[in-house]
């Protein structure tokens, strides 16, 4: 049940530092300055003409700066302030008029923001440079004028467009998500029939749309991991994509490099493929296993290990994708034998794999509560993980999931 | 644009286009890549310093400024212009504050067949999140609509992105605001060093214990054949790299899996670990300065196949001297697949080398192969050879016989006799006729000694009849005298070993003191008589 759907924030805002809040501050204020030097000559001056080539550049290293810092250039109209990134900018008293002119200019063309998610080329800001002649074009869409579109700016157009713009991101935070799920249980798929597999570079792709996107809005990220699903057939697929949330923020939270974010995801998205070997009858049985069952549900970290290492890929990131999905399934401490190995992307897996296996209903048990499931996993099944790691993502990630609780 | 900036911009980046094609040529020399590259900077620099950012169109073969072709790839296909469009990239842009490690690191991702460059080079340039080189790359996250799968995959996420949809919307504004603040990482620089240390190593000698243990529980299925590739790759990179205790831990894994499957495994590998090259590289990590260096090669060639003989000969030829002991024991061991070249590393080798050769000899082989290590200069290789000539016992007398003479071998040959599997009396012939020669009064206390020893172990009426006759009928003449008493006493010791009831009389009726032999003689018959009574007495009690 939907709960009061509260009013969304005006302008997404991104994580960030004092140190990251003044250079965002001084590179959006670098980069509106820019645009009122540029729309001061719009009107004087040929669009393809020199004098525009200095405060172009600025503006393209304000833009280029900002998508290397936050890996995005968002500049909204909110009210009668810029916000660059989510940021309020402030200007020097002498440009608040260029400002204010800058404001009715893009208001009178029905712009309300401009974004870049990648570095605009020189073209696309002189075409940008081009709204503000005092011809402008008759129609505009977000890739500017149609007849002459920006390769990669985009216009923000009308009053909604900033509640647009949060509500693009969260429809990219779904897909990609949903990208992620639809790959696992493809790929169980593809497995169970013998047919190729699916190419491993867009598993890639989509964990590094996971990586980017949690690093945007962490909270919101989160909370793809509350997804569940009823239908036996797309649990696998699921339960991965919710692991891979649940290990990028971990990721995060312990100051991973972006990279290993990345390594993490992967893992998680690939842990649970070998299920694709065990009969479906064994997979959805609600009560006990018999022992062939049993021993089939066992071998699965190495058929999970098998499905990824018949590839052949002999690159870090890979072998630590099959040795994860092999190990997250390990105790660190058995009842018996000696003690497995178990590498850092295997200790997270099996914290964050346990988590979402615990608070998912499966068909021999309901689901458990965040509250409930943390309590299982510091105590009954604390065999299982590293005590260090499994403290901090009890105090740390399931706490921020709790957050993102409807109600809070 | 005027000419000159073109001409800058355009410069600038064929210098690129050229740097980046050398390392193409040659791209797992990743040492090289910042001198290849110092020469592409300045100009690089120039121009962005010039224009703020310079934007160049990745095409397949070539690169395109504002329009124009400014470098075009010779290696097509192969080059990087190629590789960058093929993976997704479409654009890059260069900005302000370029360095050399951010360029190095540029290449690493984008030239084909370098350390990084398996993977997809639009991964590998978001991997290395460079400030100052943007790229835009054509969207990857969806499969090629000629994939099977692809109408199923984009309707899966159609369905399940509704369902995330529903999930993102409910975060509430309270949560949301947590967006905002971003607190500091939990873990230090340190923490991440001793929980992350991200050794290749370590997860690639776990890997390959995985297939090991996925072929061992017969759980490889149909892809049994692709793990084995797998698990070779696994070894080519691991001696690529340098990494012999993984590599080490990963052949000895091999060698000790069991399962059904084991033997086809171990065939394919070996197959593989004797492909010549593999073998010289084998050769040059057991000289690496690790521990573990001194199991590889034993490691290694343990698993190779029987025919591996010529390519561990060619290994061996090239192999410094330390590590030619254990290739040419290897080589020894399959010299059904090279007798040529392992006989002439038995006649010509290093000592160690022929040592370890004969070592390792097939029993089978061992006498028709020791024959040549007889010829070799060293005296220890040819005594470590002479035992092994004993193992023909048709061939033993023939073969050892002229090494009598050999004052080096004498004794070892004696020896060698005394213990092969030839009938007694065929093996005693040479002996006894060496005795006999006249040349014999020449021989060494410790010669004489090791004759008259195998003589006593051989028994036989052969060597009997001999000792006796020596015993009796000791030679005459006072410059002789010294001599028959040694060559007396030997054969009571002789007779002694013998231990037969002939034996036994002959000394008895030695020890009798009518029968004037020397005092010396007469003692040491009784005493030899003495001790094989007792010993008679012990056998027949136990009985």
């Amino acid at each position: 049940m939907k709960g009061p759907r509260p009013p969304p924030p005006p302008v997404e805002v991104l994580p960030e530092t004092q140190a990251t809040r003044e250079q965002r501050q001084e590179l959006g204020e670098k980069a509106l300055v820019a645009l009122c030097s540029v729309l001061r000559n719009a009107r004087s001056y040929s669009w393809e003409h020199d004098v525009f080539a200095p405060p172009l550049d600025a503006l393209q290293q304000a833009v280029l700066e900002l998508l290397g810092t936050d890996g995005t250039f968002e500049l909204d109209l909110a009210g009668d302030a810029f916000h660059v990134n989510g940021q309020p900018i402030r200007v020097q008293p002498g440009a608040v008029p260029l400002a204010a002119a800058l404001r009715t200019e893009l208001r009178h063309r029905g712009v309300t923001g401009i974004r870049a998610s990648l570095a605009p080329p020189k073209t696309d800001l002189r075409l940008l440079l081009r709204l503000f002649r005092p011809a402008p074009p008759p129609r505009l869409d977000d890739r500017g004028d149609p007849a002459r579109p920006f390769k990669v700016l985009r216009l923000r157009l009308g009053p909604e467009a900033a509640q647009a713009g949060l509500t693009e991101r969260t429809e990219r935070l779904a897909e990609a998500y949903a990208a992620a799920a639809a790959f696992v249980n493809q790929t169980i798929q593809q497995l169970r029939m013998g047919a190729p597999a699916l190419p491993v570079r867009t598993a890639a792709r989509i964990v590094q749309d996971l990586v980017d996107l949690q690093r945007s809005m962490p909270m919101r990220f989160l909370a793809l991991a509350r997804v569940k699903v009823e239908e036996s057939d797309r649990y696998w697929g699921v339960h991965a994509a919710n692991v891979a949330v649940l290990a990028i923020t971990f990721g995060s939270r312990l100051g991973l490099s972006k990279k290993r974010r990345h390594d993490l995801g992967m893992a998680a998205l690939f842990h649970d493929v070998g299920m694709a070997a065990i009969p479906k009858t064994v997979l959805q049985k609600s009560g006990k296993l018999d022992e062939k069952g049993l021993r089939a549900v066992k071998a699965s970290p190495l058929l999970s290990a098998r499905a990824i290492l018949r590839e052949g890929e002999v690159s870090a990131a890979a072998l630590e994708r099959a040795q994860a999905a092999c190990e997250c399934h390990l105790d660190l401490v058995p009842r018996e034998g000696p003690l497995p190995e178990i590498g850092f992307s295997g200790r997270i897996l099996a914290i964050c794999e346990s988590f979402d296996a615990l608070t998912t209903t499966r068909p021999f048990r309901a689901a458990h509560g965040l509250r409930e499931a943390t309590r299982i996993m510091t105590s009954e099944q604390l065999f299982r993980f590293d005590p260090q790691l499994v403290d901090l993502f009890v105090g740390v990630v399931a706490r921020m999931l709790a957050a993102t609780a409807p109600g809070g | 644009m005027a000419d000159a900036d073109a001409a800058l911009v355009h410069g600038a980046l064929a210098g690129l286009g050229r740097a980046l094609a050398r390392l193409s040529a040659d791209p797992r020399a990743a040492g090289q890549h910042a001198s290849s590259l110092e020469p592409a900077l300045p100009g690089l620099r120039d121009a962005v310093e010039k224009y703020g950012t310079v934007t160049v169109a990745v095409e397949p073969g070539a690169l395109r400024f504002e329009g124009v072709r400014v470098y075009a790839d010779e290696l097509g296909a192969a080059g990087f212009c190629s590789r960058l469009y093929r993976d997704g990239i479409r654009a890059l842009t260069f900005g302000r504050g370029l360095m050399l490690p951010e360029l190095t690191a540029f290449a690493l991702a984008a030239v084909p067949g370098g350390p990084e460059g398996d993977g997809d080079a639009v991964g590998e340039l978001w991997k290395a999140d460079l400030g100052s080189i943007q790229y835009t790359a054509a969207r990857g996250d969806r499969l090629d609509q000629g994939h099977p799968a692809a109408a199923a995959f984009a309707q899966e996420v159609q369905r399940l992105a509704a369902r995330a949809r529903e999930a993102v919307e409910y975060v509430d504004a309270d949560a949301a605001l947590l967006d905002r603040t971003q607190p500091p990482p939990l873990w230090s620089e340190e923490q991440h060093r001793k929980s992350d240390p991200q050794s290749w190593s370590e997860v690639a000698r776990r890997a390959a214990l995985t297939i090991q243990r996925i072929v061992e529980e017969d759980l490889a299925g149909w892809d049994l054949e692709a793990l084995e590739e797998s698990f070779a790759r696994l070894v080519d990179e691991m001696a690529r790299r340098t990494e012999v205790p993984a590599l080490v831990a990963a052949l000895e894994g091999a060698a000790r899996m069991g399962g059904a499957h084991a033997p086809a495994f171990r065939a394919f590998v070996g197959r593989r670990l004797a492909d010549p090259e593999r073998l010289v590289r084998a050769a040059e990590l057991a000289t690496a300065p690790v521990k573990a260096a001194a199991q590889l090669l034993p490691a290694w060639t343990a698993l190779l196949p029987v025919d591996a003989g010529p390519a561990l000969i060619a290994a061996l030829r090239a192999a410094r001297e330390d590590v030619a002991p254990a290739l040419a024991a290897a080589a020894a061991q399959r010299c059904d697949s090279c007798p040529d070249d392992v006989a002439e590393v038995l006649r010509e080798g290093s000592a160690a080398a022929a040592q370890a050769a004969l070592a390792a000899l097939p029993e089978a082989d061992r006498a028709r192969m020791a024959v040549e290590a007889i010829a070799h200069a060293d005296d220890e290789v040819r005594l470590q050879a002479v035992p092994l000539l004993a193992s023909d016992p048709a061939l033993a007398p023939e073969r050892l016989a002229p090494l009598l003479d050999d004052p080096a071998l004498r004794a070892r040959a004696a020896e060698a006799l005394s213990s092969c599997a030839a009938p007694p009396d065929e093996a005693a012939a040479p002996i006894v006729e060496r005795l006999s020669a006249s040349s014999s009064a020449k021989l060494g206390d410790e010669d004489l000694g090791a004759l008259y020893r195998a003589l006593g172990r051989l028994g036989g009426p052969a060597a009997h009849a001999f000792l006796s006759g020596r015993l009796a009928r000791p030679a005459k003449g006072f410059l002789k005298r010294r001599r028959s008493e040694q060559e007396q006493l030997l054969a009571v010791e002789a007779l002694a070993a013998d231990g037969s009831m002939s034996a036994l009389r002959l000394l008895e009726e030695t020890a009798d003191p009518k029968r004037g032999h020397a005092p010396a003689v007469v003692s040491a018959c009784l005493a030899a008589v003495e001790r094989l009574r007792a010993r008679r007495q012990v056998r027949e009690g136990r009985k």
